[in-house]
């Protein structure tokens, strides 16, 4: 944009210097928001928002020099046109920069905090014996999405090692009949992907989407 | 014996091995069943099924398990294409498992190889969408960067192009997320 505006230009450089005055009103706003604190050099521009809002009150077709003289105090008297201008200039820098400082990231760690965070979410998880493996009752339990896989599997044993029938039996879980997954898998990550996009729909009066079946199967070792 | 100037301190367990949660102490046969249970998630999140996995001949999967032992590359690519489906339009989605930075957390997130609008998603916009705060640009990496294979992979490479190129032995694209500092 050009800055030079000079006083001979009647009515052009009268709108240009009135939006150049809301600009750095504007500017100057969020300059005082952020610091909180007032320079000398910036009570000049309080009065400028205090003329510039009498301005907009009192309609717009005020003399630009009149609007000068409004602001006395200003070191630089009549000649303001380029104090104006050279103060624009300065706010605009300012305003750009908070910007960019609105962008900076977090602290690192922070973030990962954030991404890692614990949830409190249960996933239902359905049992489904095959083969000669004894029934579990219940089915259908819920577990925290956040446990690793080997949890289940453990939980599972426990519950089963009573009704074995040969007691070196080790019971293992395949997620929707497919894959054994390693135990150190989180569950939510495992629910993600089976149900997210496949949906299982599953046998018998649970129709909750919200559930992964897990067959269990003895094997011999 | 006392080295004052070690910077590791190690404590050895000799008792209660966290078999739960660990994989038991590594043979060729648990190295070989941990493997094909993951190639089967892998090739499950692909199709929505792990069939391809388990229709493969006997031949073959002995062939596929046998180039990962002798490190053959041609063999492994040889057969590795039985499992992958081979247009990448019928890819319901990317095998993809990122590993955060500073935890032991892994995101296991299903991410799509093309848009409701059928352009292909790069891994910028994978990552964004996954890590928003991670990942605040599809285009440069700003707070992290993704390394696969040890290769910091430009956020403009297309997820499927990724996925036919560097896949890891298990059919994923293991990804790490390495924070710039």
């Amino acid at each position: 944009m050009d800055l030079l505006v000079s006083e001979d230009d009647s009515s052009s450089s009268e709108s240009v210097h009135a939006t150049r005055l809301m600009k750095s009103v504007r500017l100057h706003g969020v300059e005082e928001d952020k610091k909180g604190i007032i320079h000398p050099e910036d009570i000049q521009q309080t009065e400028f928002k205090d003329s510039d809002s009498d301005n907009n009150q009192n309609e717009k077709e005020e003399d630009e020099d009149e609007e000068d003289f409004d602001n006395g105090p200003g070191p630089l008297g009549q000649n303001d046109t380029p104090a104006i201008k050279s103060q624009t200039q300065k706010h605009k820098v300012t305003t750009s920069a908070s910007v960019i400082l609105n962008r900076l990231p977090p602290s690192q760690s922070q973030v990962v905090q954030k991404i890692t965070q614990e949830s409190t979410i249960k996933i239902t998880i359905r049992c489904q014996p095959i083969g000669s493996t004894p029934q579990l009752s219940p089915t259908v339990f819920k577990i925290s999405e956040t446990q690793p896989f080997g949890t289940l599997v453990k939980f599972i044993n426990k519950k089963l090692r009573k009704s074995l029938k040969d007691k070196n039996d080790t019971i293992h879980c395949y997620v929707n009949n497919s894959f054994a997954p390693s135990s150190d898998e989180i569950i939510g990550n495992l629910h993600k992907v089976s149900i997210n996009l496949y949906q299982i729909i599953l046998r018998g009066s649970i129709t909750n989407m919200k559930s992964t079946s897990i067959l269990l199967r003895t094997m011999n070792l | 014996m006392s080295d004052l100037n070690c910077v590791w301190k190690l404590t050895l367990h000799y008792r209660n091995y966290p078999e739960d949660y660990l994989l038991p102490l590594p043979t060729y046969q648990t190295l070989e069943s941990h493997w094909v249970n993951q190639l089967k998630e892998s090739c499950y999140v692909q199709h929505g099924t792990a069939k391809p996995v388990m229709i493969l001949s006997k031949q073959d999967s002995s062939d596929l398990w046998n180039s990962i032992k002798h490190h053959d590359y041609e063999l492994f690519w040889s057969n590795m294409p039985k499992i992958q489906s081979r247009n990448s339009r019928r890819l319901k989605n990317i095998p993809i498992r990122l590993y955060l930075p500073a935890s032991d957390k892994v995101v296991d997130l299903p991410v799509t190889a093309y848009d409701s609008e059928d352009t292909t998603v790069t891994l910028g916009q994978a990552l964004k969408n996954v890590l928003p705060d991670l990942f605040p640009s599809v285009r440069t990496n700003i707070i992290a960067k993704p390394v696969l294979h040890g290769v910091t992979i430009p956020l403009e490479t297309p997820l499927a192009d990724l996925y036919y190129e560097a896949i890891y032995i298990d059919g994923f694209l293991h990804v790490s997320i390495v924070l710039i500092s």
